[in-house]
């Protein structure tokens, strides 16, 4: 504890779930905090989000000054999102156009004490506890002397106490980082200054909120990334981790075979990750398992993003999945998404709209390396992430398929980006035997299960799918799942340990089978040989006999005397 | 036009308390006005405490103080904001706003 209890200022909750997290309560109540940023940074919104927020969460009235944007494009700009700033207007968000007449003529000093008197005539009028002073550096842009523009921010400071308010400036920050010359040395009369950016990358935008200075309390001042959903402004990556106790129940897999490996399906709440080479039944499984969903009372929504809705419901048809069926009855929200077209931000925006809209159980992106295509740098990954944690949120079930091409970089690290996120990971893949390429299907984790460690041929025909048994050959399972296992840098040469296994496989088979075609050989050979000698010996037996007789035979036709018969001679 | 009996114009002086300033900045003003050549007649003026009537602050969309509000008759508000340490600003200005 580096502050004494007396600094600590009090917290207004927000409202805006992350803001608060990241604030570790809220806003200073009584105090000043500041949203800094450039031009179309953001600043505006989050004031009116917050705004709205607490005017949702507690009833909260609010005055918000504008003294640059009229207040009809303010409110424009915030429609669309679902707290509905418009219909809170006059009722507990109450705009005033405060913006300097282009005309008015300043000579001399003054002070802002008049603008004060409004706002406090103001929030009297509509009780507010909240004033937003929207583009606050315009006004004291005005004050050549920056002593002079301090001691107007100290004064705004005062007046808060005084009149029991909490305020919100927005101004704007000429660079990322940049002190604010119009606001001058922020240490003074702020109590928490929020930095908002926004920049222009190769491939998109990102945006990132940062906590520069929160008076008497601790806080991180890293950035966090930002993008807009239907709610404003929300962090990728949500701050301080799920604190969602893990369900333990199981949702089926869609094939009784699989949810037997998986220790009864998939868990509530997790998220899967399907990966494999092209034609491997990624896009199958996922299928199988929204139908399922959808069939078992739950509400599925299914990302398709190579192929439009009624191309995947016809491809689904020819496996005996009718999804068709599902979105008709309403349980299933078939969306097809164009990748690389919008950022990941975007795409991630949209998804998650489909699921609150459609309430949903489960969700399958097909294939989840389409979110990730495009855009600056780590938001892919960031944008995944935060599909995850909202999965997890929502003890809402997920499938993510993910294409794997060996020897190729960029998916190899979509897929251990994912697979890392991922609660579960099943590989399918495909194996020779025989002259055959068959369907496998393995799982390579899966956290909070026991599961089955061994490779299934994975069957897909048009009644159905289904697993059958181990592949195994001397007693051993050679595709090295196990080896798979390992940490995401050796993955790749898990894959070649995995083809070396396979091509080993392949060699052994032959060896068998030749040693098998040399044992066939030997025991004829041995047979033959046996005959023979079997032959040979009745031959000789016979001979023997035939000698005999003849003998025999020759001495009674010769009437001979034998030496034998002796005598006679 | 000048031998028509003009309408008023509406000056307000908003000021923030400190009745010394308040006297002085309204001292330069009547000033000004009769520099303007224009007889005091033509002119309603008024002098506004925000500290004491904010609601009068908010009615006119006030933003700093000592602001001068000149509304002539039939045309728009004009703010002049400062005090008047340069009354030969503030005589220039009325001059160019009743036109």
């Amino acid at each position: 504890m580096s502050a004494t209890p007396a600094e600590v200022p009090d917290r207004l909750k927000t409202g805006v779930a992350w803001f608060d997290r990241l604030t570790h309560g809220g806003i200073p109540s009584r105090r000043l905090t500041v949203l800094l940023g450039q031009a179309g940074a953001g600043k505006t919104l989050l004031s009116c989000q917050i705004a709205a927020s607490r005017a949702h969460l507690s009833g909260a009235v609010t005055v918000f000054a504008a003294l640059e944007e009229p207040p009809a494009d303010i409110l424009r700009n915030a429609a669309g999102f679902s707290w509905d700033l418009q219909s809170l207007a006059g009722q507990s968000f109450h705009p005033i156009d405060l913006r300097p007449d282009p005309d008015m003529v300043f000579a001399g000093d003054f002070d802002l004490r008049g603008m004060l008197a409004t706002l406090s005539a103001k929030a009297r009028q509509t009780g507010a506890e909240l004033v937003v002073l929207d583009g606050l550096d315009t006004v004291l842009g005005w004050l050549a002397n920056p002593a002079r523009r301090r001691a107007e921010l100290a004064r705004l400071g005062r007046w808060l106490e005084e009149e029991g308010l909490t305020g919100i400036v927005t101004a704007k920050a000429d660079r990322v980082g940049a002190p604010v010359d119009a606001l001058g040395p922020l240490e003074f009369a702020v109590s928490l200054v929020v930095a908002l950016e926004r920049r222009e990358e190769a491939g998109g935008t990102l945006r990132a909120l940062r906590i520069t200075k929160y008076r008497g309390s601790p806080h991180s001042s890293s950035a966090h990334p930002l993008f807009f959903s239907r709610h404003g402004l929300e962090p990728l990556m949500w701050p301080g981790g799920d604190a969602q106790p893990a369900p333990q129940d199981r949702v089926g897999s869609g094939m009784a075979r699989l949810d037997v490996l998986l220790g009864g399906g998939y868990l509530r709440g997790s998220t899967a990750l399907l990966s494999g080479p092209p034609g491997t039944g990624k896009s199958t499984l996922a299928a199988l398992f929204a139908s399922h969903v959808c069939a078992s009372g739950g509400r599925a929504v299914h990302v398709a993003f190579d192929e439009g809705p009624e191309q995947t419901i016809r491809n689904m048809r020819s496996v005996g999945i009718d999804l068709a069926a599902h979105r008709a009855s309403g349980a299933l929200r078939l969306i097809g998404l164009q990748p690389g077209r919008d950022g990941p931000e975007q795409l991630l925006s949209e998804i998650l709209a489909a699921i609150e809209a459609h309430s949903a159980t489960a969700l399958v992106v097909d294939p989840i390396s389409s979110l990730m295509r495009g855009g600056v740098a780590d938001l892919g990954q960031s944008a995944v992430r935060r599909l995850v944690e909202e999965a997890r949120a929502r003890s809402m079930t997920a499938l993510l398929t993910s294409l794997v091409d060996v020897g190729h970089d960029p998916s190899l690290s979509t897929l251990s980006a994912v697979s890392t996120i991922a609660d579960a990971w099943i590989a399918l893949g495909y194996a020779e035997r025989g002259g055959e390429r068959n369907r496998t299907l393995s799982i390579v984790k899966a956290r909070g299960s026991a599961h089955s460690n061994q490779t299934r041929e994975f069957i897909m025909t048009g009644e159905g799918c289904t697993l059958t048994d181990v592949y195994t050959a001397g007693g051993a399972v050679l595709l090295g799942t196990a080896r798979m296992e390992r940490e995401a840098e050796l993955r790749r040469q898990d894959i070649a340990t995995a083809l070396q296994h396979q091509r080993r496989q392949r060699e052994l088979q032959a060896q068998l089978a030749e040693a098998e075609v040399r044992q066939a050989q030997a025991a004829l050979q041995l047979e033959a040989t046996r005959t023979e000698l079997s032959l040979l010996e009745t031959a000789e037996a016979e001979r023997r006999a035939m000698q005999e007789g003849a003998r025999a035979q020759l001495a009674i036709s010769r009437l001979a005397d034998t030496p034998e018969g002796g005598g006679g001679a | 036009m000048s031998d028509v009996p003009a309408p008023q114009a509406a000056v307000v002086l908003f000021v923030a308390g400190g009745a010394p300033r308040s006297a002085a900045a309204l001292r330069i003003l009547m000033a000004a006005i009769a520099a303007s050549g224009r007889p005091e007649s033509t002119f309603r003026i008024e002098v506004v405490d925000v500290l004491r009537d904010p609601a009068r602050a908010l009615e006119a969309g006030l933003l700093a103080t000592p602001s001068l509000a000149l509304i002539p008759p039939g045309g728009t508000r004009r703010w002049f904001v400062g005090d008047f340490e340069r009354p030969e600003l503030l005589a220039g200005w009325l001059a160019d706003a009743l036109g």
